[in-house]
């Protein structure tokens, strides 16, 4: 099922009920942005659409031109808990990569590598749409990163310590 | 100004002042202060991370060739890091309202990249060629 979206004014897509599930998921599409497929009236703010794999069974056969042409409908949009039956709207969910591979590198500590195994984990979770298997690796993921970076900043500074009292013990 | 906009900054003045003392003193001339790798010191071994310094050093002053042979991953994942870098801190800075991208793993990437850095880390200690290539030289 091919699904169009409104952003910042552009009509962009096709892509794939699940790409979109795990773009609100991900806050890529706000609850309040516009969605299309084949086959609905009109655009519709993406909180409304409850379930994307049961919302349309008829495979797309090919891409058809959404209502309206490239015209995206402005103002007029629902907010978030006006429309019944919303489903809770998700914050971005950090994967923790960038900083997990920074302590990696930069604090030698074998630490850093549980902290990638858990982040690396985290995006794919969400596209399955197990927003709270991804929670739980984001929060590992950013546990293991403190571990690692506490172990490489005190690591650091035990050594300035002993490189001072050996100074010190020198004179 | 917003607090995590000062940190950010202060943090980026901090890394500026580090790269210019990095780009000043040769870390392998043993003259100025560099902290010295913990897993190397306690292990003997190489980490994934060791090179970095001299890397750094080597690539301030404009020796990428130099760079590549201290810590060869490190100068490949640098361009993605960069980015990644810029993007997050964006992302964390303005918080809950940032619709810009951020630095996402598709499915098929997720077990890629630790399987990398891990045979890396392995790697770079067995001696001989071709592993020593992967050490700092």
């Amino acid at each position: 099922m091919e699904w169009f979206y409104a952003k910042n004014g552009n009509q962009e897509g096709p892509v794939s009920g699940a790409t979109l599930k795990s773009m609100i998921v991900s806050g890529e599409i706000a609850s309040t942005d516009l969605v299309w497929r084949e086959g609905m009236a009109d655009w519709s703010p993406a909180a409304t659409i409850n379930d994307f794999e049961s919302a349309g069974v008829v495979e797309s056969a090919g891409i058809v031109a959404p209502p309206g042409g490239s015209q995206i409908p402005q103002g007029g949009v629902p907010q978030p808990g006006q429309v019944p039956g919303t489903p809770v709207a998700h914050a971005p969910i950090s994967n923790y990569l960038v900083p997990a591979i920074l302590v990696t590198i930069f604090c030698c500590w074998p630490f850093g590598i549980p902290a990638i195994v858990f982040a690396a984990k985290v995006d794919g979770l969400v596209s399955r749409g197990d927003i709270a298997g991804a929670l739980e690796a984001s929060r590992k993921a950013k546990t293991w990163t403190w571990v690692s970076f506490g172990c490489g900043l005190g690591s650091i500074l035990l050594y300035v310590l002993f490189m001072t009292i050996g100074i010190g013990a020198g004179l | 100004m917003r607090p995590r906009l000062a940190l950010l900054l202060a943090l980026g003045v901090l890394g500026l002042l580090g790269l210019c003392y990095i780009r000043g003193n040769d870390p392998e001339a043993g003259e100025a202060y560099f902290p010295r790798c913990i897993f190397r010191e306690v292990t003997g071994l190489h980490c994934a991370g060791c090179g970095a310094t001299r890397a750094a050093h080597a690539l301030t002053n404009l020796e990428p060739g130099e760079a590549f042979r201290k810590n060869p991953l490190l100068m490949i994942l640098l361009p993605f890091l960069v980015i990644g870098v810029v993007l997050e801190s964006m992302a964390w800075v303005i918080g809950e309202g940032y619709r810009g991208p951020r630095v996402r793993l598709p499915g098929q990437l997720a077990w890629s990249l630790p399987v990398v850095i891990v045979a890396f880390w392995i790697l770079r200690n067995i001696p001989g060629w071709p592993f020593e290539l992967l050490a700092p030289r």
